[in-house]
């Protein structure tokens, strides 16, 4: 076993090679948007219970790297950072605003030779205690402001709503439309509402879904075609939050973003670079995580991916060359 | 510009002909003696390569679209990515195949599956609440109950005449299998226009 000590753990792969000197820098920047917006930078813990993840986020147990501690209870790397940022809130014992903001990394076990990282390391924050619209309009600046200090070419801000998704799956019924939208399986669309005993109005628009996605015009073509309350809202309110963006040209909707927690229940964001075949950071409003503690309390927070980012940073060099 | 990736061999054979018709210059692509990748008049950039392999190129952000069976998806650990079209070619299906006896035999052991798709295999037997032994064959997988490896086999059914010709029938249908578009989420994003283009010619070269 001597030719191991030459060799890296397959797990550990892209740390070495990590452009540190880049890394630090867009923390530093990051760092600055956040405290200057009085987002306080919490340092949380590497260990926790399995369990922790596993009731609140449904983290798949192949994904955690696990151990067992001394009272025979499964020990899991950190996750994630939302979850345990919830907890912390809940222990606070409050209901006033609350604003977080972490730098570090989360474990998720990868397939082997795939040439993915079980490493991920984030930035973010959580804004939690300011409800709809207010919460999602500080949220979605203090992102447009981050951008810029990325300070990267032709980035794209996608919104979706999870209050569309819910309410679609509500009139639906059917578990299979949640994949299919979330493969914009537009044949596949087509077949499902043939075989469907649908409204006409419903049909016409799950059809044209798919095919939704895009500027703000798009959004605005598509909403003609629904007839549902809650799902109109639901693209109202994403029209109004574009209004209060900035940069509205770079901005996008999607609106067959699926959750993909079962806690998030308004408005999603996901950050593109074209340097980057992965977003570079996701979010979204998530009011339903706190009934895991018991407690109701409105939330919304966003992460950057730092090592898809670093390699965006590393490929848009590559190409300006 | 997008870049294609296409599962070498028939798949390849049949969208270069759909795109050809609709008059895409497909002419690089259909004289091309070994080369592996290819630009087009058109602005499209194809490589050919194994069908696991065009997944894994999407999946890297090296090509925007694929074209590759739903087989492959199926048995792929990775589903990250946009399926938009069923190009409906190359229609066969995934079925458990065996000696007309399986159906009525009482087993006092684990069943032997083998197959070449062990992650469809397993995952339909799960499906059944049936605990059964996977074991993985690269190719032949008739030989399985032929030879008394398996009791029976999950694969990929066209015409059934290999089936036959060794005895075997289907025993249960798993699922269609056909090919596919599949293009990568962030490119989509970027390059709606093009692909949709392509997507175009591709329904209307059907």
């Amino acid at each position: 076993m001597e030719e191991f000590k030459y060799l890296i753990p397959e797990e550990s792969g892209i740390v070495v090679s990590m452009d540190v000197e880049k890394l630090r820098e867009v923390e530093v920047n990051l760092r600055d948007v956040f405290t200057r917006h009085q987002y306080k930078e919490l340092i949380l813990p590497m260990f926790e219970y399995v369990d922790l993840f596993k009731t609140t986020r449904h983290q798949k147990e192949e994904s955690m790297f696990q151990f067992m501690n001394r009272d025979g209870k499964r020990i899991a790397l950190r996750a994630d950072f939302t979850v345990p940022i919830a907890r912390l809130y809940h222990n606070e014992n409050t209901d006033e605003v609350r604003r977080y903001c972490y730098f570090g990394e989360v474990f998720r076990m990868q397939e082997r030779h795939k040439g993915r990282s079980s490493e991920l390391y984030q930035a973010g924050i959580e804004l939690i205690g300011k409800p709809g619209e207010e919460g999602d309009q500080e949220c979605l600046s203090l992102i447009e402001e981050t951008m810029d200090v990325i300070n990267m070419k032709d980035l794209k801000l996608e919104l979706g709503n999870a209050s569309f998704y819910l309410r679609l799956m509500e009139l639906v019924q059917d578990e299979e439309l949640s994949e299919i939208l979330e493969k914009k399986a537009i044949s596949e669309m087509k077949r499902f509402v043939e075989e469907k005993d649908l409204d006409e109005d419903l049909k016409e628009m799950l059809i044209n879904l798919p095919s939704s996605f895009g500027s703000i015009d798009d959004l605005k073509a598509f909403k003609v075609k629904v007839k549902d309350k809650q799902l109109l809202d639901a693209i109202t309110s994403l029209e109004e939050l574009y209004l209060s963006c900035d940069k509205k040209e770079d901005v996008m909707f999607d609106l067959c973003m699926v959750p993909n927690q079962s806690y998030y229940t308004g408005v999603m964001m996901k950050v593109y670079s074209r340097y980057s075949e992965y977003p570079i950071l996701s979010g979204g409003r998530y009011d339903r995580l706190m009934n895991n503690f018991d407690t109701y309390s409105p939330a919304i927070g966003f992460s950057y991916h730092i090592n898809t980012l670093l390699n965006a940073y590393e490929k848009e060099g590559e190409t300006n060359d | 510009m997008i870049k294609i990736a296409i599962t070498k061999g028939r798949i390849e054979k049949q969208v270069v002909k759909m795109l050809s018709k609709q008059g895409f210059d497909m002419d690089p692509i259909i004289n091309k003696d070994r080369e592996l990748l290819i630009e087009t008049k058109d602005g499209i950039q194809m490589i050919f390569a194994k069908a696991n392999d065009v997944l894994t190129f999407l999946e890297h952000g090296i090509v925007d679209v694929g074209f590759v069976g739903k087989d492959t998806l199926m048995e792929a650990d990775f589903d990250d990515y946009y399926e938009l079209m069923d190009l409906n070619i190359g229609k066969c299906y995934f079925a458990v195949a065996a000696y007309p006896e399986y159906r009525t035999k009482t087993f006092h052991r684990r069943k032997r599956i083998s197959s070449k798709y062990t992650k469809v295999a397993k995952s339909y037997f799960a499906s059944k609440k049936e605990d059964v032994e996977i074991i993985k064959l690269e190719g032949s997988v008739e030989l399985g109950p032929v030879v008394g490896l398996s009791d029976a086999i999950v694969d990929i059914v066209e015409t059934g005449s290999t089936l036959k010709a060794n005895g075997l029938e289907v025993i249960e249908k798993i699922a269609d299998i056909s090919t596919r578009m599949i293009v990568n989420k962030v490119s989509l994003k970027y390059k709606k226009e093009e692909i949709f283009k392509l997507m175009e010619a591709l329904k209307k070269g059907a």
